[in-house]
């Protein structure tokens, strides 16, 4: 009880300071969908989990702020293992062009928590702007990134866990910025790369549950209304006596 | 007994934890990791070559020369400098080895359009030749150093000497360019930091800043961002552009006069508070004359080295010093006014993109082998298709002459077991020009 409260002293149960609120709002201006903002700092500075480079945290997340969905990173999988490559390269000095190969990461911004010697490599890169009205370091991609792109070039909108065709419609295979796999649809699903390549006629695609696993939840969920009915319900029947 | 036993145990565990060592503070993100600032340089399978000097009016226009050892894919792209406005941009492609050419005028016709090539593969080069009323070329560059140096410029009566800054990226940059001449180190206060807008160029012109001087050696040195310059000569109706060079102790001309460009004269610049020795090895298609010159220059100060009093037409030269100096060839005459820098070293593989005769200008690639063994060089003349090869023997300490008259070369490739340098002219009715090979160094 005591440990409880200590927690809940301070008001925010133990969690770090809330540092992210608004400091990103920049990024999803109202009527764009955001792309992503690749996020550069000492691991304890950064939102929820992160990897590394050279000791250096770093993590991906969507604009204005990271949701608790995003707190933890999947284990490393193509599409990580292809940025860290990517980077790795930045810091060999292998790339002039560092804006366009973020792109396909549907990555639009690179920010630092603190400064870093890494923004000297960001800084003179062909396609990437600094923004110096910030009180921390920011580069503007002057690529155009994002997320989920279909074929005729028009950026789909995030909605829930898929995302849905502009207004206006598009048409093509669409390619999802993240790592491949096949259960993105629906449609024929391909893997492009380290990403993924749908070729759908709806105006939607989603990120399909994993059929096992939702069982499982429901399963555990009504193992706990069981056990608590038999609980809740012998009481019940003992106070009417 | 046993307390004592157990105390004594705890006393002994504490004296042994207080005997540990301190541990290391825990390593630093990127400890170790040396990250320097990068410069313009680029990977040789994916090299961004930087022209400063393009342009394309009524009265000229330029044509990028590209060549690659591996086939790839070459973009173009030309910045506006207007803020906001998107560049113009094209693309072209080799084959693996092959060369091709872009003509300016196709692709922006609106005066001067510095600009920057892109390749997929390589190692690959660049070049811009310039023609109309007058002929200059010179190799573009794809690496450089933090401080850039110009010898060969001068502002004499009639003369004209611009420094043009170039900053194709994103970042406003700031430079401060110095110099020196025959009279001193000149005063250049207002060109201490000097910024240079993001995707656009700014000109420095000298003929009114620094009048008369007959022999100035410009530097520019970069303090924020990334810039690229290049100098630009006029003398009479003919234009010489070439691009800066850093220091070294030696330097390698293959060509410092021909037969239109009779006049030859070597600068070399003495930046260091030290006086330097310099001597100038002279090379004809006859033989060697070591050590034809000695110098003793003094520092801060530049030196004009004319070759008049070689006898004979074409000449290449090979400098040595006791420290490292910049150096340039200046050249005129009835063909025109050439001016471009040396190769630092020898190497084995050469690119000399855009090598060519077209109408009346004739191409000569030029060859010079400063050591003292035979070296057989192989020339392969680049075009849009499969390149025509031939054998070329290069007597030790002599300079050869190797006129490109296929009507299809785009470039040429050079290759030797041994080391040698090379450049290529360029002579026609509207002028002449010199321009210095690319060495492909190995990775």
């Amino acid at each position: 009880m005591v440990g409880t409260f200590a927690l809940a002293g301070p008001g925010r149960a133990g969690l770090p300071d809330d540092t992210l609120t608004g400091t990103f709002a920049f990024a999803a201006p109202p009527g764009v969908e955001p792309s992503r903002v690749l996020l550069f700092g000492d691991a304890s500075t950064l939102p929820g989990t992160s990897r590394d480079i050279d000791g250096l945290g770093y993590r991906v997340f969507v604009p204005p702020y990271p949701t608790s969905s995003e707190a933890f990173l999947n284990e490393e999988r193509l599409g990580d293992q292809a940025l860290q490559s990517l980077l790795e390269d930045l810091i060999d000095g292998r790339s002039r062009r560092a804006g366009s190969a973020l792109a396909d990461f549907g990555i639009g911004w690179v920010a630092f928590t603190e400064s870093s010697p890494l923004e000297a490599l960001f800084e003179s890169q062909l396609d990437l702007v600094t923004l110096r009205s910030l009180d921390f370091p920011v580069f503007r991609n002057e690529a155009p990134a994002a997320i989920v792109r279909s074929s005729d070039g028009a950026v789909w909108l995030a909605e829930g866990t898929g995302y849905s065709a502009p207004d206006g419609g598009s048409t093509g295979e669409v390619f999802v910025a993240a790592n491949a796999d096949f259960r993105w649809g629906p449609g024929d699903w391909s893997q492009s790369d380290w990403g993924n390549l749908i070729s759908t006629t709806g105006s939607e695609i989603r990120f399909s549950a994993y059929g096992p696993r939702r069982l499982a939840a429901f399963g555990a969920l009504l193992w706990l209304l069981g056990l608590g009915a038999a609980f809740f319900a012998a009481r019940i029947r003992w106070n009417r006596r | 007994m046993k307390r004592a036993l157990v105390a004594a145990l705890i006393l002994a565990l504490g004296a042994l934890a207080a005997a540990l060592p301190t541990p290391e503070p825990a390593a630093g993100p990127l400890a170790g990791l040396l990250i320097d600032r990068p410069g313009i340089d680029s990977p040789v399978d994916a090299s961004i070559w930087y022209c400063p000097w393009a342009q394309a009016n009524a009265g000229r226009d330029s044509f990028f020369g590209v060549a690659s050892i591996a086939a790839a894919d070459a973009e173009f792209t030309f910045p506006v400098a207007i803020p906001g406005e998107p560049p113009d941009q094209a693309s072209t492609g080799t084959l693996g080895p092959g060369a091709s050419i872009l003509t300016l005028s196709d692709i922006a016709q609106r005066g001067d359009s510095p600009g920057f090539v892109e390749f997929s593969g390589g190692p690959a080069a660049a070049s811009v030749t310039v023609m109309g009323e007058v002929l200059t070329a010179d190799s573009c560059v794809s690496q450089g150093p933090d401080e850039w140096f110009f010898a060969g410029g001068s502002t004499l009566s009639g003369e004209r000497l611009r420094l043009r800054l170039f900053n194709p990226f994103p970042e406003t940059a700031k430079v401060t360019v110095t110099g020196f001449s025959e009279i001193g180190v000149e005063a250049l206060g207002e060109l201490r930091s000097v910024s240079i807008n993001s995707r656009s160029w700014r000109d420095i012109d000298f003929e009114e800043m620094l009048r008369q001087r007959q022999a100035l050696v410009i530097s520019v040195r970069v303090d924020e961002g990334l810039v690229i310059p290049a100098m630009s000569y006029s003398q009479g109706d003919d234009e010489a552009w070439w691009i800066g060079s850093g220091l070294s102790r030696e330097w390698e001309f293959p060509i410092v006069r021909t037969d239109g460009l009779e006049n030859g004269v070597v600068v070399v610049g003495n930046p260091n508070l030290t006086e330097v020795i310099v001597t100038v090895d002279v090379y004809t298609s006859e033989g060697p004359e070591r050590s034809a010159f000695e110098f003793v220059l003094a520092p801060e100060a530049p030196l004009r080295i004319d070759l008049g009093s070689v006898s004979g037409g074409a000449v290449g030269v090979r400098i040595s010093a006791t420290a490292q100096v910049a150096a340039g060839v200046v050249a005129s005459g009835e063909a025109g006014t050439a001016v471009t820098g040396g190769a630092s070293a020898p190497a084995r593989v050469w690119l000399l993109p855009g090598l060519r005769s077209v109408g009346l200008n004739q191409g000569t690639l030029w060859l010079m082998n400063s050591g003292f063994e035979q070296i057989s060089v192989t020339v392969s003349v680049l075009t849009g298709a499969a390149a025509v090869n031939s054998q070329i023997v290069v007597e030790p300490g002599t300079q050869v002459a190797v006129p490109i008259s296929d009507p299809d070369a785009l470039g040429v490739l050079v290759e030797s077991n041994d080391p040698f340098t090379a450049a290529w002219s360029v002579e026609g009715p509207s002028g002449g020009a010199f321009s210095a090979g690319l060495a492909v160094i190995d990775e």
